[in-house]
């Protein structure tokens, strides 16, 4: 899968969850909140998978 | 008031100035206003005279606010990327405002009459989530909607990763690289932080959509000066001429103020701020 793509899916993933989540609780995050949730959604938790995936996997 | 076009505007806005401006700043610039106010909005006793009124703190969605903070970047920061940046982001947010029936002061204190189109209701009046579903009912969350499609018709490359690295950067080294230290973050991350308000404009203008049509079941009224259920709340009882005539003349002094003020001191600063043509180095460090 090329690395746009996978951007698109993870990107579209977590802003269907922030939508979802908002709807379930009826209260949306601040800005400030949103970018935190965006940044941990959309970077820091594919990247923690990948390295632990990478380490797993090697030798 | 208007809710994800503010997110919005900024990559457009972007898209014409390049290196020219700080694309943080501009982000800056467009929360400026309501990051003074929006916080007491919803409690106040008469919602729209507070956010948008004098007496009231009306004044923040004026032009000579964005002034104000334009020539602090300017005269302490010595940076015409942020100046520029910041008075354009105050400014396209005062002007995407004049769309409600509050309206907006823009030539305050020259002129205190709102300036309005009202082409949707100002609905803080109702609360947060009565005034989520009256905007996303009326023409507002059409307008909304209308600045995502341009931004992803006409400005859809300045979302773009090589678009970050060449333009957006350079154009602020210094606040970028300062940023991925504080936060440790990669430029990946960084990247998610650039494209956050275009994520999270579109993210709450469909959560509140769809809050407004299966939660709140508000009915859809897309026409001007709805919704219907929201009572008016106009802040001047002036015609429509009359707001025109004294709005007209508040843009005068206000121009007049605007040009003493270049003669008096904002020239020297301007010069002193000088970043060399076509430089991509904001003039943060100079001096």
């Amino acid at each position: 899968m090329s690395e746009d793509r996978r951007d698109l899916l993870i990107y579209s993933a977590a802003i269907a969850l922030y939508i979802v989540i908002g709807l379930f609780t009826k209260r949306l995050l601040s800005w400030n909140l949103a970018f935190l949730y965006f940044v941990v959604v959309i970077e820091v938790i594919p990247r923690t998978v990948r390295r632990l995936l990478g380490r797993r996997s090697a030798p | 008031m208007s809710w994800a076009a503010h997110e919005f505007e900024n990559y457009f806005i972007q898209k014409h100035l390049g290196t020219k401006v700080s694309f943080i700043a501009i982000a800056a610039g467009t929360s400026l206003s309501d990051f003074f106010t929006k916080k007491w909005v919803y409690s106040a006793a008469d919602p729209p005279q507070f956010h948008r009124g004098w007496p009231g703190v009306g004044f923040t969605h004026s032009f000579i606010f964005g002034m104000v903070f334009a020539l602090i970047a300017l005269g302490v920061f010595r940076s015409r990327t942020w100046a520029v940046g910041l008075l354009i982001g105050q400014w396209a947010h005062v002007i995407t405002d004049m769309c409600d029936t509050a309206g907006v002061m823009p030539f305050f204190p020259f002129s205190t009459e709102p300036l309005t189109i009202g082409m949707w209701k100002h609905a803080a009046v109702v609360g947060r989530h009565g005034d989520a579903a009256a905007y996303y009912s009326s023409l507002g969350g059409v307008w909304d909607f209308l600045w995502f499609v341009i931004v992803v018709l006409f400005a859809r490359n300045v979302l773009r990763a090589d678009y970050f690295r060449t333009v957006i950067v350079p154009a602020d080294e210094k606040a970028w690289s300062a940023i991925g230290r504080w936060t440790r973050l990669s430029e990946r991350g960084l990247l998610v932080l650039y494209r956050g308000y275009f994520i999270y404009g579109f993210a709450r203008m469909v959560s509140w959509f769809l809050y407004a049509r299966f939660d709140a079941r508000t009915p859809l009224e897309a026409w001007w000066g709805s919704p219907s259920w929201v009572v008016a709340n106009d802040l001047s009882s002036a015609s429509a001429v009359e707001m025109v005539l004294r709005t007209a003349a508040g843009g005068v002094m206000f121009a007049a103020f605007w040009w003493l003020c270049w003669r008096l001191f904002v020239r020297r600063l301007w010069v002193r701020a000088g970043t060399p043509k076509g430089s991509l180095q904001p003039a943060v460090a100079a001096g």
